[in-house]
């Protein structure tokens, strides 16, 4: 690789979208006073989560720029801009992150949208549709998938009192579906994944200045359409083997939401999100060298 | 907080509309490329893949041109150099069948950050006019698609034979050195170290009964 693809790579793959969504976190979360209402003591099937007022445009606004269109312009950067309607497979990402971050604004202001049973409706017409819907491209079904399942449990940290564990599990996800892609031979899969992973590591950096900033609703479930959505291309159009993929798809963030709970017990709220990003990281680790050992299709080695 | 009905139908009006954008242009799109090309036009050859070369050179980190290939190419052809009117081209080449020597990198090269094989299987050239060309060149015009964009190119084509085949068939050939810009059709990946332009040659030898 030429050293100028390199220095672009990472000049609109890491450094913007790190450093503009730490920025416009910063900024859109300035003067926000006192903590938002949670109430954990809930029944299972409601929401334990409100936010009111003008939390709930700040980080709808946070998602729709530091996920949305911060997204959409590195994938510009990087690939060139896009058509619409999009022509190719790779070129309805930022069509399905458009639908995450409409629901997930939709979810922020309708109640009912956000209760635990509202999620298991969610995951059961994801499963119905990519098992019984003949879809018009082979990846929908898969993403759909994905997307419900990893935002359903995801978003139960969104408002919890350890908010920065809901940060650090959806970035890891995403580097961790970079790294399945990029063993699996989808570079340019993988490097959205790492823009979407950067993005998050910005707020999330954001939120150790200002402990505020929170990432739910729009931002989180723009996030989870898009990782979804690139794990399905990479099984659909790419080589990445398809238990390898559900295996993390699904996984990582199911193991998360059950895991650290349990081990929240035992150990001090500060290595609480230690273990959150260790969980995706590994599970990666382990889905990357069993996709490598399936298909031997490391992309850069060997030739 | 009050919840405004309008802004619930509104956003599910976007989301309907995105899930349309993310299936139906695509579908479109599938629809638009032209349809395979199976059955020999009356009194063409038919395109003998395994006497038939369409091979790619590309130039590497601005330093050195390196050559791949396709193995699997179909179609039609008739080329008479005393009537190049008539002269009309109709293949189609097996993305999935690029070759340039490294198992890896071919794997790497149907991938969507090059051909996306499994998205768009075919490149195919369709030919529309023929009129002479330079020297003994036939100019022959027609829609190239790859990675599902359509864009008329012309063609110098050489007729370089004619003669009987071992099985009693006639048999023809023509060859074609042509340039795109991989850019034109999507194929943006890596433009600084893989150049943008990409020589073509197709030398086809086909068979009439």
């Amino acid at each position: 690789m030429e050293q100028s693809d390199l220095i672009q790579m990472l000049l609109w793959g890491v450094a913007m979208p790190l450093v503009s969504s730490f920025l416009v976190s910063l900024a859109i979360w300035w003067g926000q006073r006192g903590e938002p209402v949670v109430n954990e003591t809930t029944p299972w099937w409601k929401s334990p989560m409100r936010l009111g007022g003008a939390a709930s445009w700040r980080v709808a606004t946070m998602g729709v720029v530091c996920v949305g269109l911060i997204f959409v312009f590195a994938q510009a950067l990087l690939h060139g801009v896009q058509t619409f309607p999009p022509r190719e497979a790779l070129h309805q990402i930022p069509v399905a992150l458009g639908i995450g971050l409409v629901i997930g604004i939709v979810e922020l202001f309708v109640p009912v949208l956000a209760s635990r049973l509202a999620s298991v409706v969610v995951v059961g017409l994801a499963v119905l549709l990519s098992t019984s819907v003949s879809l018009p491209k082979p990846w929908i079904g898969d993403a759909l998938v994905f997307w419900a399942v990893a935002w359903s449990a995801l978003k139960e940290w969104g408002y919890s009192s350890h908010r920065s564990v809901g940060l650090v599990t959806i970035g890891t996800f995403a580097a961790g579906a970079a790294a399945v892609l990029v063993t699996t031979g989808n570079l340019k899969l993988a490097q959205l994944s790492g823009v979407m992973a950067f993005a998050l590591l910005g707020i999330f950096a954001a939120s150790r200045v200002r402990p505020l900033v929170t990432m739910a609703g729009p931002a989180l479930c723009g996030a989870c359409a898009v990782i979804g959505s690139l794990l399905a291309q990479g099984i659909a159009y790419g080589d990445t083997p398809r238990q390898a993929g559900y295996t993390y798809a699904l996984g990582a963030p199911v193991l998360t939401v059950l895991f650290v709970p349990i081990a929240a017990g035992f150990l001090k709220p500060k290595l609480r999100p230690w273990l959150a990003g260790s969980l995706p990281l590994a599970l990666a680790g382990g889905v990357a060298a069993w996709a490598i050992l399936a298909t031997s299709s490391a992309p850069d080695s060997g030739y | 907080m009050k919840v405004c009905p309008l802004c619930i139908v509104a956003a599910a009006g976007i989301s309907v509309i995105g899930l349309l954008a993310l299936g139906g242009a695509g579908m479109r799109a599938e629809a638009a490329a032209p349809a395979a090309v199976a059955t020999m036009n009356e009194g063409a050859f038919n395109v003998d893949s395994g006497h038939s070369s369409v091979v790619f050179r590309i130039k590497h980190l601005n330093v050195a041109n390196f050559y791949g290939r396709f193995n699997t190419v179909s179609g039609s052809f008739s080329v008479d150099p005393a009537k190049p009117e008539a002269t009309s081209i109709d293949i189609k080449v097996d993305a999935n069948s690029v070759d340039t020597n490294s198992e890896n990198r071919d794997k790497h090269l149907r991938s969507q950050d090059f051909f996306s094989v499994k998205e768009f299987a075919d490149i195919t050239f369709k030919s529309t006019s023929a009129k002479k060309g330079e020297g003994d060149t036939i100019a022959v015009t027609g829609d190239l698609t790859f990675r599902g964009v359509t864009k008329t190119v012309t063609v110098p084509v050489t007729h370089t034979g004619q003669g009987q085949g071992r099985g009693g068939s006639t048999v023809a050939g023509f060859e074609t050195i042509f340039n795109i810009k991989r850019s034109d059709y999507g194929m943006k990946y890596m433009l600084e170290g893989l150049s943008d332009d990409v020589a073509i040659t197709v030398s086809l030898e086909g068979a009439r009964k």
